[in-house]
């Protein structure tokens, strides 16, 4: 996406290169991934192209059209053209069904992110380091905030993070800074100035998985760090006032803590106080990414 | 051999996408292909 453009632009910009793809070769089978505007318009041109169209990390919702914004929306319309719709767990595949749904057409596979931080974890790489030292003596905690509703309230996010890094010395801030401009200032503004918050770039994936199983405390808007971090065990606080994942909030590790200064200061500093949480992975006996493929080796299409 | 696409734009879905590339991959081989819409430039590159 270029900077600056709209949405409009971008979603005609992708049917029409999708529609290129698709010309020069028709695949049996397209699969997608989650709420993007690349998933709507991936399913859209499949729909057009008649191709089957097999939905990865399918059903999740929080039933507001525009929120989040505009993947709310993406979720809600490429439900009716998937041909077949994996779903996490349980919980969005009732929520497929609540849409009338088939029932064989919806697979609970968890969640493919579990099998990409196996990767990581077990890939010995010299790309699997961090690119910073993290001190031994002070509890880490990483931050994530980068949401595009979420840019209003970020300030005050930033403000209630500043506070607790005042008020608690005996902890180190890492905060992978998202490229988005606005973004990026907003954290130099309110941060740079604290000795106990490190303002880094935006880090690989294999280093961000590292910084996480090092974190005592992850603060994110992000559901996807939500996930990743509730499976490696980490206390999780979203700065957000609503989310569509279970992860870790029914384990006790996840909390939604909103945008208030005061109260994400008040999570903060209480969540530091807490031991480390004890690491325990969520697994399925057979891995999300063995579930699709068995199911797509057995499709007919 | 079934012919496969996967369509990827952002870094969240190249990273939940990897583990069914590469399982895909092993069971269908060269059949299987990556699309990339470029929707975030910026941030795919740093899933390679």
């Amino acid at each position: 996406m270029r900077a600056g453009q709209s949405l409009s632009s971008l979603t005609s910009t992708l049917l029409t290169q999708l529609e290129g793809c698709f010309n020069d070769e028709i695949p049996d089978l397209v699969l997608g991934h989650g709420d993007t505007t690349t998933c709507f318009t991936t399913a859209l041109s499949c729909f057009y192209h008649r191709i089957p169209f097999f939905h990865v990390e399918a059903g999740l919702r929080t039933h507001l059209l525009d929120t989040p914004f505009p993947e709310e929306f993406n979720r809600q319309s490429i439900a009716p053209l998937a041909r077949h719709h994996f779903a996490p767990t349980e919980t969005e595949r009732q929520n497929l069904l609540n849409e009338g749904i088939g029932i064989s057409s919806i697979t609970v596979t968890g969640s493919t992110v579990h099998d990409a931080v196996d990767l990581i974890r077990t890939k010995n790489s010299p790309k699997n380091s961090l690119p910073f030292e993290l001190p031994q003596d002070r509890k880490i905690v990483a931050v994530t905030l980068h949401r595009r509703e979420g840019l209003h309230s970020l300030e005050n996010t930033l403000h209630g993070i500043r506070l607790a890094a005042e008020a608690r010395k005996d902890a180190l801030f890492i905060c992978p800074i998202h490229p988005n401009p606005i973004v990026q200032s907003a954290f130099r503004k309110c941060l740079v100035d604290l000795e106990n918050v490190k303002l880094v770039q935006a880090l690989d994936y294999a280093s961000f998985i590292k910084l996480l199983l090092k974190t005592h405390l992850v603060l994110t808007d992000s559901g996807g760090v939500q996930e990743e971090a509730s499976f490696l065990g980490k206390r999780t606080l979203i700065a957000r006032t609503k989310t569509e994942r279970d992860d870790g909030i029914k384990d006790g590790l996840a909390s939604l803590v909103g945008v208030n200064p005061e109260h994400i200061f008040s999570s903060i500093s209480k969540n530091l106080d807490y031991d480390s949480a004890s690491v325990c992975f969520n697994r399925l006996e057979k891995r999300s990414t063995e579930i699709i493929t068995d199911y797509i080796e057995k499709a007919a299409v | 051999m079934k012919k496969i696409s996967i369509v990827i734009g952002t870094r969240p879905e190249a990273i939940k996408m990897a583990p069914v590339y590469i399982s895909l991959r092993k069971r269908f081989g060269n059949s299987v292909k990556l699309i990339s819409t470029g929707q975030h430039q910026e941030l795919l590159w740093l899933c390679s």
